[in-house]
């Protein structure tokens, strides 16, 4: 009677009941994996719409910042609000190089922001760098895109440029239904 | 009962360990997985950051280089003598109290009285370190007015930049009449049919006089034509101490409000930029107009006139850009037209008629037909630049700000 039973493996009714629990423990585990995956794929969406958003307003910024003249006629704003006639495209003269008229130009095309340089010139003289608004009586000045259009960030639904001398931008993101506005002032130095 | 559950006696050898193992493993990599997320993410704040950071820092480095030339007697007399070199290089430590920041500033004077100013600063984090760099340049007018005899002028000399006339638009008809039309650079005529017509006086550049445009033409009549020459000081002008002595001053808003046939009498300045865009617009002044910024013009059939006041004298003087840029535009000014950075034109039908000197950075005429008849009249203008009333140009201007990358 005092013989000692060894259990030497598990019943059926042992691994029907483990087997339920482990099912049961697993798929409580992947309906929180799942949340955590949509969460984190989420987020992750919503960083890099912010991400583009930053290069685009970094780099439009420090070149609005040095820019010798801004060739399209800004609105002013009106209170806090942004004006109707907000600019959807911005050309100015490049402040960063040491030759004169060379021009960039910031503009939406589909959800990108694009980037391109511009110069224009006389047909019958292309190698001289002339004014956007040059003119002559004999030729129409003629323009090229140096450089461009490139895409400098992607996942925008608006763009909007008004006021001067503080100019300000306007982006709103779009991705995967999740929107973000992002708005910054930039003060040109040389204007 | 079942006999596993006696638990005194049964060795028992469970699952649940397991089950444990198992889900702590997997909530495990979900957590690397997030904290990885978040790390990148921190770690990309982080140096946006501190890019802004390093942008200030070099910023404050260029406030404090031209503190130091307002202010500082050796690096003052280094730049007005153009002599600033190596030795007034500054370096800051611990820059706001900051372990992590410092600045360096060092400066190359171009001319007398002007400079380019490099602030490059650095910003630790960590190992790393972040850097940004500005590249301004910065001028001072220093020249005496008592016997000035440009009629027109373009002064700066030690930005590329700067210091040229030029003339890119068609049909442009300048005529100089009484002293002479100066530019301590270049003079470029590239625009076609332009004529430029000097009675009187002279034709003057320190660097070339380039005539390219076609069917354009440079007509003298009684003047001579030199260059290179040697180059001019630019005249002073205090704004200071023509706020002080301002009859009526107005904020950029209430100057930019004023309704068309507004006459205004005395000296009156305005504290900011000026952005005027109107159609069918008169401005009358009866004495000086400072603008304490830049001023844009824009718009059409814009009017105005400036006339030479006895007590007051007579002028249009601008602490920064004078841009015009719109159509049909008439301006009449008895005295001088001074602005200390560019003169650009770039409307069309623009009609200059200036009894006195204009006195600018750098100009650019690129609109078409554009017509400017200047009559040298030293009455009309010395009351303006009157060393009395400048006794010193105590600001130093910043006249291209550019980052390095």
């Amino acid at each position: 009677m005092n013989k000692k039973k060894y259990q030497k493996g598990f019943s059926l009714t042992e691994l029907l009941i483990v087997l339920s629990l482990f099912i049961l423990v697993m798929g409580a585990i992947y309906s929180a994996y799942i949340l955590a995956q949509k969460a984190y794929r989420e987020s992750e969406s919503f960083a890099e719409m912010n991400q583009n958003g930053r290069v685009i307003l970094e780099r439009a910024v420090r070149e609005i910042r040095q820019a010798r003249d801004i060739i399209d006629e800004l609105p002013d704003s009106l209170g806090t609000e942004i004006p109707e006639d907000a600019l959807v495209s911005l050309e100015f003269e490049d402040g960063h190089i040491q030759e004169p008229y060379h021009y960039i130009k910031y503009f939406k095309q589909e959800d990108k922001v694009m980037r391109e340089e511009i110069k224009y010139y006389f047909p019958s003289d292309p190698d001289t760098f002339l004014p956007w608004n040059a003119s002559s009586s004999s030729e129409t000045v003629s323009s090229v895109i140096t450089k461009g259009p490139e895409a400098i960030g992607e996942h925008v639904s608006e763009l909007k440029f008004w006021d001067i001398p503080d100019i300000n931008i306007f982006l709103k993101m779009e991705k995967d239904n999740k929107e973000s506005v992002l708005k910054t002032k930039v003060f040109g130095r040389n204007l | 009962m079942i006999s596993f559950l006696k638990k005194d006696k049964i060795k028992e050898r469970g699952v649940i360990i397991l089950i444990a193992f198992l889900s702590m493993g997997i909530l495990s990599l979900l957590a690397v997985h997030f904290i990885s997320f978040t790390l990148t993410e921190s770690d990309m704040s982080e140096s946006e950051s501190v890019s802004n950071k390093a942008y200030y820092l070099a910023e404050a480095g260029i406030n404090d280089a031209i503190w130091k030339l307002n202010n500082d007697p050796e690096f003052k007399n280094n730049f007005l003598n153009g002599t600033l070199g190596e030795s007034n290089d500054i370096l800051r430590n611990n820059v706001f109290g900051n372990k992590d920041s410092s600045y360096e500033i060092s400066f190359i004077s171009t001319a007398l009285a002007e400079a380019e100013i490099i602030a490059t600063s650095t910003h630790k984090i960590g190992d790393s370190e972040a850097h940004r760099v500005i590249k301004t340049y910065v001028n001072k007018a220093s020249g005496t007015a008592s016997d000035w005899d440009c009629a027109i002028f373009s002064g700066l000399r030690g930005n590329e930049k700067d210091g040229d006339i030029s003339i890119t638009g068609s049909n442009a008809k300048v005529t100089v009449s009484g002293s002479k039309f100066h530019a301590n650079k270049d003079i470029d005529i590239i625009g076609s049919s332009a004529l430029l017509t000097i009675n009187n006086g002279g034709l003057t550049a320190g660097g070339e006089i380039k005539l390219q445009g076609s069917s354009s033409d440079i007509i003298l009549n009684d003047s001579y034509q030199e260059a290179p020459t040697s180059t001019i000081d630019m005249p002073i002008l205090d704004f200071e101490a023509w706020e002080e002595r301002a009859t009526q001053t107005y904020t950029s808003k209430q100057f930019e409000d004023l309704p068309s046939g507004s006459v205004l009498n005395g000296i009156i300045y305005v504290s900011n930029s000026v952005i005027l865009s109107e159609k069918d617009y008169y401005l009358t002044i009866n004495g000086v107009l400072i603008i304490n910024g830049y001023l844009k013009l824009s718009g059409s059939q814009l009017n105005v006139t400036v006339n030479y006041d006895q007590n007051y004298g007579g002028g249009l003087l601008v602490n920064g850009n004078l841009k015009v840029s719109g159509s049909d535009a008439y301006f009449d000014v008895e005295g001088l037209i001074y602005t200390s950075k560019e003169f650009r034109m770039s409307g069309s039908s623009l009609n200059f008629d200036c009894t006195g000197a204009i006195v600018a950075g750098d100009i650019k005429m690129s609109g078409s037909n554009i017509n400017m008849d200047i009559f040298f009249n030293a009455e009309y203008f010395q009351t303006s630049l009157d060393p009395a009333m400048n006794p010193e140009s105590n600001i130093v201007r910043i006249n291209h700000w550019e980052e390095v990358y």
